[in-house]
């Protein structure tokens, strides 16, 4: 179930919603992300999970997505989490105490 | 065995003993002291604390020193003590003093006992001011008497 | 827990911890006694003291300490918010538990092998009785309390072992972040390269939906602990300063606990009981700042109680004090050096002013420790006056009033001898013998009160005899005989000025040299001595009544606002204290406001004469004067004035320009500097005027004795030495004498007086009329009656006489030129005017004598005219003048009547 754009993929597997942005988080890719991903969630029954593979970079506005993305989801009871995270983007969510509200697993090496 | 610090003065090699020496340091930015006696150089800041310079030349009774690029200040220990008494000096902070020289020598050692008289050709000045001269290796010392130099007067 | 540091640490918090069990015990059997009816400040004393012993073990890892006070907590919170009854089981546990944390108190190291299950689990068992919410709600807080200490303890130790400050640092994600051009990750960097991050958070409950997140500015919060200041910190962070909050030690536990405590609530769905416990990081923030203050009360007055005095070396505190001198010229420079940078480096403003106030009050607080009761100075006085009392067979008394007002250790004690001088002379002078008081009706006792207190920034230092007053007529007479004063200036002084004169050097009242004072040396040694600490001194006196010295001081001699002023290329300091006023003369008007006097420069200003020095002139400066050509500086070849008297200078005579050249420079604008010597003042011409700076006054060496124009020396802001002037000694070097000018100045006032008359003298109102055609006569105005328009067939004939009628009667008419060597008017005139003359001493309503023909009135207007002679004269010709470019006759009418035979009776 891919979107007519190429922002993001969205997947339904294994009973989880999974969100998978093309690139960075950052302000100039947020608003159109956040759409899309309105639109992914809009009627999601499943856990919903942010795929990070592509990204590399988050900024504010990204993190303030990513915590948006995470209250619509406890607003709706859906669990939440974050897979694919590069180590940067780990050490970002970490320092924040972000992985205290929901799972962040890291991007696992190749 | 005592330690010399020697400088020159004119043509002439002095010492005065290490120990009344606080430190020697180029020449910079002296202040001079309108209407004080020809002597009194003027005054500079060390680190805050204000040294009176004295022209050793004019005190020993010859012209002033002209300030060249070999000119240094010897600072001296203890400043003049006798400044407490005539009251201008209160507060209980040293009054530090420097002479003026024309250029500084290396330290000598030598027996302070072997000192001798001065000679006896010396001005009324000199011969106030100067304690004795010992014979080293780097010539004649002519020795000073601090406690006369910072006498007033 | 090896270092030393640590130990002592954990002791304070061991011995503050067991204080606040002993303090609770009483409180929680009041609990149980009053059940519902408690006061809930005693609830929360209790709770309080149980939540500070959580945080400290917390802090410090004591495990067992720290989860049996965590679960105590639990139930007081529940006890405090109503949702849990107090009952005498609750109360077992709670007491139980008590016992435990004092067991595990009293060896703290070995806290962990208290057993305490027992009294955890019932704790845990109450919580969790109280039904499904409430135990929620507290999972919350233990899961809280389990991230709470996620918080590396060993880290904020080391953090503050090494110094550092911990803040509270709040960054928006927006403002602070994205829009400094920083992404999350630089933020954070940058944050780690001026600190350590313990802790950092957004806070998740203010977090709005996907739909709406974006357009919020979500708040980060880190916990940070860097070796910064506040100000510094802000710095590194980048963030404005408010948004930095120090933390205080204590206070750490309490946020990171809040902190874990919002963290936690997502973990919780919809706990409604939660939500009123759930602080944002602000207001829980400033609670915190108040619960250890409290806690702390009782101890702290304890410390207090001791209010201790330590005995200091004097050189030790002067050290200090010209160190604090030193830091303030060196905030001086460094603001100098970095003012331009302000722009460019945000936030240095805030620092610059943080430094700039610590050192103020740096340098306030060493001050304070350099100040002593005046008390100490005038305790010795009583002794004096018995002393003085039983030989003089007096009676005297002492009071002394304001002995704990306080100045810099210098100043007392140079004060000591003016002091001991001025009660001296109350003692022998002032006060009168019991029987020539009772003479006097007066108290055979006499007083002598002393009174010190602040005004206006200054010390006033009052000394009150009741005795006999000091006579100025006396005073004035003794003067002159040892010709302090001449008689011409005697004769000019007001009773104020007389009695002033007691500070003249040389004047002593004693009739005979007394055994106690009188030896000549006498209130003017005490006036130097004042002037020279920058004070003043005053007397006040009513004859038969008493005298009051007054002496105004400052508070301390140390750091004085001076002037800096420049001459030639050399810098000095004026006390501010001595400056009067400025005063700029413009070079067009150095010829008419400066002048010599006997030989002397002064100035003219406000109708005085102020004696003026060139400060290169009295202090033998080479003057520089900058090329009109080329505009560099050179040297000013011309003798200094000061060797000069008695030759009109040339700066005044400029107007000569004899060769023209640079001689015109020195008819440039003249910057001068009025000081105060006492009751003088005078001018002193400076090149340059530069700010007003504070200065550290260092002593002149002892060593420098040839000048008295300094009062000492100091370190500029810039590093460089100069020299502070003293106005008194600038004067007498200058030698000025103010008392010949006092006499210049009362010959002036008269010569003005008899120049004004004079010229009042000269200045004439009169009404200008014509005659014949193009001859001009003036009369006085105040000897016109009345002036009248009338037509030739109005004049009758009666002989060789011409009349009019005036008023009924005939008035007999006056024709020039038949008395005056003037030409006749025009024959064909068919109008004339008439002047009717005033007659002094005759009242307006009465007949005038007579009437002037004359052609045409021209102008009725004020001259002020020298009148010449004139050859021609007749009678009642007072003489010519030019008026209005026309020759003009002045005539004075009466006497005009008079040879005219026309006056009649009037006369």
């Amino acid at each position: 179930m891919a979107t007519a754009k190429s922002t993001m993929n969205i997947q339904s597997t294994n009973g989880a919603l999974r969100l998978d942005p093309n690139g960075d988080l950052v302000a100039s890719t947020v608003r159109v992300l956040r759409k899309d991903i309105l639109k992914a969630v809009e009627d999601a029954q499943t856990p919903v999970v942010l795929v990070l593979t592509a990204t590399k970079q988050i900024d504010s506005l990204g993190i303030t997505l990513v915590l948006g993305l995470f209250k619509s989801c406890q607003n709706k009871k859906l669990a939440f989490s974050v897979e694919g995270a590069s180590p940067d983007l780990m050490r970002v969510f970490k320092l924040f105490n972000l992985h205290k509200f929901f799972p962040i697993a890291e991007a696992t090496r190749e | 065995m005592s330690q010399y610090a020697t400088f020159n003065v004119g043509e002439r090699l002095f010492g005065l003993d290490i120990l009344g020496v606080r430190e020697i340091i180029r020449v910079f930015n002296i202040t001079s002291v309108p209407r004080s006696e020809a002597h009194i150089r003027g005054l500079i800041n060390l680190r805050g604390q204000i040294v009176t310079i004295l022209d050793l030349s004019v005190r020993l009774g010859h012209a002033p020193l002209p300030v060249k690029d070999s000119s240094h200040i010897v600072i001296l220990k203890h400043g003049a003590n006798a400044a407490q008494s005539n009251g201008r000096n209160q507060g209980g902070t040293q009054d530090l003093m420097g002479l003026l020289v024309d250029a500084i020598g290396d330290v000598v050692e030598a027996e302070a006992s072997r000192a001798e008289a001065p000679p006896a050709n010396l001005t009324d000045a000199e011969e106030r001011f100067l304690s004795g001269v010992l014979k080293t290796d780097a010539g004649l010392l002519v020795l000073l008497n601090v406690q006369e130099l910072l006498s007033s007067g | 827990m090896s270092s030393f540091a640590d130990e002592s640490i954990i002791s304070d918090f061991v011995a503050e911890s067991r204080e606040h069990l002993a303090t609770i015990e009483p409180d929680l059997l009041r609990m149980e006694q009053e059940g519902a009816k408690v006061s809930s400040e005693v609830i929360n004393r209790v709770f309080r003291a149980i939540h500070s012993i959580k945080g400290g073990a917390g802090f410090f890892a004591f495990e067992a300490l720290k989860k049996l006070s965590h679960a105590m907590e639990g139930v007081l919170m529940q006890v405090r918010d109503g949702k849990l009854k107090v009952s005498a089981e609750l109360m077992d546990v709670v007491f139980a538990s008590l016992d435990r944390l004092k067991a595990m108190l009293d060896d703290i190291q070995a806290s962990d092998t208290v057993p305490y299950a027992k009294e955890l689990a019932l704790l845990e068992a109450i919580l969790n009785g109280q039904g499904l919410k409430v135990g929620e709600t507290v999972k919350g807080h233990e899961k809280g309390g389990e991230r709470d200490f996620d918080l590396d303890a060993e880290s904020v130790r080391s953090a503050l072992r090494r110094g550092m400050n911990l803040f509270r640092a709040t960054a928006f994600l927006h403002k602070d972040i994205k829009d400094q051009g920083l992404t999350p990750l630089a933020f954070l960097n940058q944050a780690l390269s001026v600190g350590i991050c313990l802790y950092a958070f957004i806070d998740i409950e203010a977090v709005a939906d996907l739909e709406h997140c974006l357009e919020q500015d979500l708040p980060v919060t880190l916990l940070f602990a860097t070796v910064l200041e506040p100000e510094l910190a802000a710095l590194g962070l980048k963030l404005p300063a408010e948004q930095i909050k120090v933390l205080e030690v204590d206070a750490l536990r309490k946020e990171v606990k809040a902190q874990a405590q919002a963290a936690a609530q997502p973990a919780v769905e919809s706990s409604p009981v939660a939500q009123p416990e759930q602080p944002g990081p602000e207001p829980e923030a400033e609670a915190v700042v108040e619960l250890p203050a409290e806690e702390k009360g009782p101890r702290e007055a304890a410390k207090e109680s001791g209010n201790e005095t330590l005995r200091v070396r004097v050189d030790l505190l002067t050290n200090l004090m010209n160190l604090a001198g030193e830091l303030v010229l060196g905030r001086n420079q460094l603001v100098r050096a970095i003012t331009d940078y302000q722009q460019e480096i945000p936030g240095l403003g805030a620092i610059l002013q943080n430094v700039n106030q610590v050192t103020t009050e740096m340098q306030e607080g060493i001050m304070q420790t350099r100040m002593q009761p005046i008390g100490t100075v005038f305790s010795r006085f009583p002794r004096i006056i018995r002393d003085m009392s039983r030989q003089l067979n007096k009676q005297i008394e002492v009071v002394i009033e304001g002995a704990e007002v306080e100045l810099d250790k210098s100043i007392v004690e140079m004060l000591v001898d003016p002091l001991t001088h001025i009660i001296r002379n109350c003692a022998d002078h002032a006060i009168e013998t019991p029987a020539e008081r009772k003479k006097a009706r007066k108290d055979p006792s006499g007083t002598i009160h002393l009174h010190a207190f602040h005004e206006g920034g200054q010390i006033n230092i009052a000394v009150h005899d009741d005795g006999r007053g000091i006579d100025a007529k006396k005073v004035l007479a003794k003067a002159v005989a040892k010709g302090l004063v001449t008689k011409a200036q005697a004769a000019e002084m007001t009773e104020r000025e007389m009695v002033h004169l007691v500070f003249a050097p040389g004047f002593s009242m004693a009739e005979k040299v007394s055994e106690i004072s009188g030896r000549g040396v006498g209130m003017d040694v005490v006036r130097t001595n004042v002037e020279k600490l920058g004070g003043h001194v005053e007397v006040e006196t009513e004859l038969g009544m008493g005298t009051t010295v007054r002496l105004r001081l400052p508070l301390t001699l140390a750091i004085i606002p001076s002037m800096i002023v420049g001459v030639a290329d050399h810098r000095f300091a004026i006390p501010q204290v001595n400056v009067m006023e400025f005063v700029w003369v413009k070079a067009s008007e150095v010829t008419q406001r400066i002048e010599q006097v006997q030989g002397a420069l002064v100035l003219r200003l406000r109708d005085k004469l102020l004696p003026l020095v060139r400060l290169a002139d009295v202090l033998g400066i080479q003057r520089i004067f900058h090329d009109p050509a080329t505009g560099e500086p050179k040297a000013d070849r011309r003798e200094s004035l000061a060797d000069r008297r008695g030759e009109l200078p040339e700066v005044l005579a400029g107007a000569t320009e004899r060769d023209g050249d640079r001689r015109t420079d020195w008819r440039t604008d003249h910057n001068i500097i009025v000081l105060r010597v006492g009751k003088n003042h005078y001018g002193v011409i400076v090149d340059e005027l530069f700010d007003i700076e504070e200065i550290v006054v260092k002593p002149l060496s002892g060593f420098i004795q040839g000048t008295k124009c300094f009062s000492g020396a100091t370190i500029l802001g810039d590093g460089r030495v100069i020299m502070i002037l003293d106005g008194g000694g600038l004067a007498s070097a200058a030698n000025l004498h103010f008392t010949d000018l006092q006499a210049e100045e009362i010959r002036r006032a008269e010569e003005e007086k008899a120049h004004a008359a004079l010229k009042a003298s000269r200045r004439r109102s009169v009404i200008l009329f014509e005659a014949a055609a193009g001859e001009r006569f003036t009369v006085p105005q105040d000897h016109v009656l009345r002036l009248e328009r009338i037509s030739r067939d109005k004049v009758e004939l009666i002989g060789d006489r011409e009349y009019i009628e005036y008023r009924g009667e005939g008035l007999p008419l006056l024709r020039l030129d038949r008395h005056l060597a003037v030409r006749p008017l025009k024959a064909d005139l068919e109008e004339f005017f008439l002047v009717i003359p005033k007659i002094p001493g005759q009242s307006s309503t009465a007949r005038p004598p007579a009437g002037i023909l004359i052609s045409q009135i021209l102008d009725a207007l004020d001259v002020e005219v020298e009148l010449k002679a004139v050859e021609f004269a007749g009678p009642g010709l007072l003489g010519s003048a030019v008026v209005q470019d026309h020759l003009t006759l002045f005539i004075d009418p009466v006497s005009l009547l008079k040879a005219a035979g026309l006056m009649g009776g009037v006369a």
